[in-house]
């Protein structure tokens, strides 16, 4: 067997195998024989024709059987002995001649296109400067989240004294008259809460309502503007007979030692849910900067890093985010036919995503192996454990589920990736900016979510990898 | 008109003409073939050594009467055929039937 390895590009490549004239004929006997040992001849009794008949009788056959068993060999040898690492089916092209008519009396050429994991020539990873910026945690952050926590647990209460004004609530049984277009049927409607001046509360229930008390009947007209939300009322002109049950106006507890000791055990003052706060988004803020600066360390990296991404693998990666993402919808009750989204627009962008991703991951892997990076079992027992923990799962059933999806591997994968992109941080010269808002869109993920699934939960970055 | 394709209809290869032609007689190969009905053995001779270009010794012919058929209720015969046994003289070089037929 003569190969011959054609270079068409990084990750392309062809193999050109010529497989000898003898080796096709002693494959040729013996699938011969094989046909004559169980052919049934006119002329002959079982398994007793002749071989030269049964050759001229089963010619394509016997062709078919040969070049069945002499070509997926003679492609995984060439590959063996090239040392490939071949991603996907090659794709195999015969070429016609003297070889494939007359078996056994010429070679066979065989041309083998295959995909191959491209070869990542490290640049340099270590002291790549990055800037981290940390999201500042001031004093008017903290009360802002003060402020949002009474917010949170205010209550109404009823309002004698005054009518309604903005910001009360409202309570209205409504009784509407279509008067243009016209329709027999009233609008009945009771209890209705209506936030005087709320944001997405149309401008003339805030006019009409303002100044009401409980008890009153008012009527009035309402002009729906075109672009209502609600398709059954946009355009039409109603009018309404509200009777106003009641008004009530938002309570913000104050901010004082009782009112804190309502959030835990550990609480008992204002100021040590002030203090825990800063602690709260002080930690937040780390976490979404240290986010930040791998994202832009990993971005460093790829810019730096030149390398053509085999098909196989791009398809591969981005059918699967498609997929995760027609699953996500499914999961929120979305009919992903019917949502109205752009498939064949996504399809672009997810191409994007996996090509980022795959690049980030095979940099890593590399650098995993340049700095020999193997996570002991231990280490994958304490992921296994953290993941359960995460998903509230016993590590027994994540190790089950695991083990079905033969994840125990990319578990490893996952692990040597992280490390890789720690030892990249470690080395990195990181230097501290000012802080100032990112103009591109944060990448999701960067907020912190407790329930995330286990894929989820890493970062974007370190997408599974396929060897 | 009549050639000697008409004549020579096909090889017989079956076990039995298979074995005749390789255990030849006394270094006389003997070959197996359908002829024409009503070909002669002197036209038989005359085709045989026309399409495959050796020399004929001597030729036998005998008569296969059409194998008795039914279609349901319908009752008749397979065509009949002349069956001819070719013998070629000594020293001819070993005969293939190839795919000239």
């Amino acid at each position: 067997m003569k190969t011959e390895l054609i270079d068409h590009s990084q990750t392309r490549k062809e193999l050109k195998i010529e497989i000898e004239a003898a080796e096709v004929r002693a494959e040729y006997d013996r699938v011969s024989q094989t046909y004559a040992s169980q052919a049934s001849v006119p002329g002959f009794r079982k398994g007793h024709a002749p071989v030269s008949v049964i050759r001229t009788r089963f010619k394509n056959e016997i062709r078919g059987d040969v070049v069945q068993n002499l070509i997926p060999r003679a492609i995984n040898d060439a590959i063996n002995e090239r040392g490939l690492n071949v991603l996907g089916e090659p794709e195999i092209h015969l070429e016609p001649g003297a070889g494939l008519e007359k078996m056994g009396e010429a070679p066979i050429e065989v041309h083998a296109h295959v995909e191959v994991m491209p070869e990542v020539a490290l640049g340099t990873y270590k002291g790549l400067e990055v800037g981290r910026r940390v999201r500042p945690v001031t004093d008017e952050t903290v009360e802002r989240m003060l402020d949002e926590l009474r917010e949170q647990s205010a209550s109404l209460q009823p309002v004698e004294d005054r009518g309604a004004e903005a910001g009360d609530t409202v309570t209205v049984n409504f009784v509407g008259k279509h008067i243009e277009p016209p329709s027999d049927e009233d609008i009945n409607v009771e209890d209705v809460e209506v936030l005087v001046g709320g944001e997405g509360v149309l401008q003339d229930f805030t006019d009409q309502l303002t100044g009401t008390r409980a008890d009153d009947v008012k009527t009035f007209r309402v002009k729906y503007p075109e672009d209502f939300s609600s398709k059954g009322l946009a355009g039409k002109e109603i009018e309404y007979t509200a009777t106003v049950t009641a008004v009530r106006r938002k309570e913000l507890p104050e901010a004082d030692d009782e009112w804190a000791r309502s959030f835990g055990e550990e609480i008992d003052s204002v100021a040590t849910l002030r203090a825990k706060m800063r602690e709260q988004l002080t930690e937040r803020s780390r976490m979404e900067s240290e986010h930040r600066l791998r994202d832009e360390l990993m971005r460093k990296l790829t810019l730096a890093h030149e390398f053509e991404l085999p098909d196989t693998l791009v398809d591969y990666q981005s059918r699967q985010l498609l997929e995760s993402t027609v699953r996500d919808m499914a999961r929120r009750g979305v009919d992903p036919r019917n949502s109205g989204m752009n498939w064949e627009g996504m399809q672009e962008v997810f191409r994007a995503r996996a090509e980022e991703d795959l690049r980030g991951s095979l940099l890593l892997e590399r650098i995993a192996d340049e700095e020999n990076i193997e996570p002991t079992d231990e280490e994958i027992s304490q992921e296994i454990e953290s993941i359960a923990a995460a998903t509230r799962q016993t590590p027994e059933q994540v190790r089950a589920a695991l083990t079905k999806q033969g994840g125990e591997r990319s578990i490893a994968d996952r692990l040597r990736h992280r490390r890789a992109l720690d030892l990249l941080v470690e080395n990195a010269r990181v230097m501290d900016e000012e802080w100032r808002e990112d103009e591109v869109a944060e990448a999701p993920g960067a907020a912190p979510s407790g329930e995330a699934a286990p894929n989820e939960a890493a970062p974007a970055s370190q997408g599974e990898s396929q060897g | 008109m009549r050639t000697v394709w008409d004549i020579i209809k096909a090889p017989v290869i079956t076990e039995k003409a298979l074995i005749a032609k390789e255990e030849s007689q006394d270094g006389r190969q003997l070959l197996t073939f359908r002829v024409d009905k009503d070909a002669t053995k002197p036209e038989i001779k005359n085709a045989v050594e026309k399409i495959f270009d050796v020399e004929v010794d001597s030729v036998r012919t005998m008569n296969y009467m059409g194998k008795k058929a039914r279609r349901g209720r319908h009752e008749g015969r397979k065509p009949s055929w002349k069956k001819a046994y070719v013998t070629l003289k000594e020293g001819q070089s070993p005969f293939d039937y190839g795919e000239s037929i």
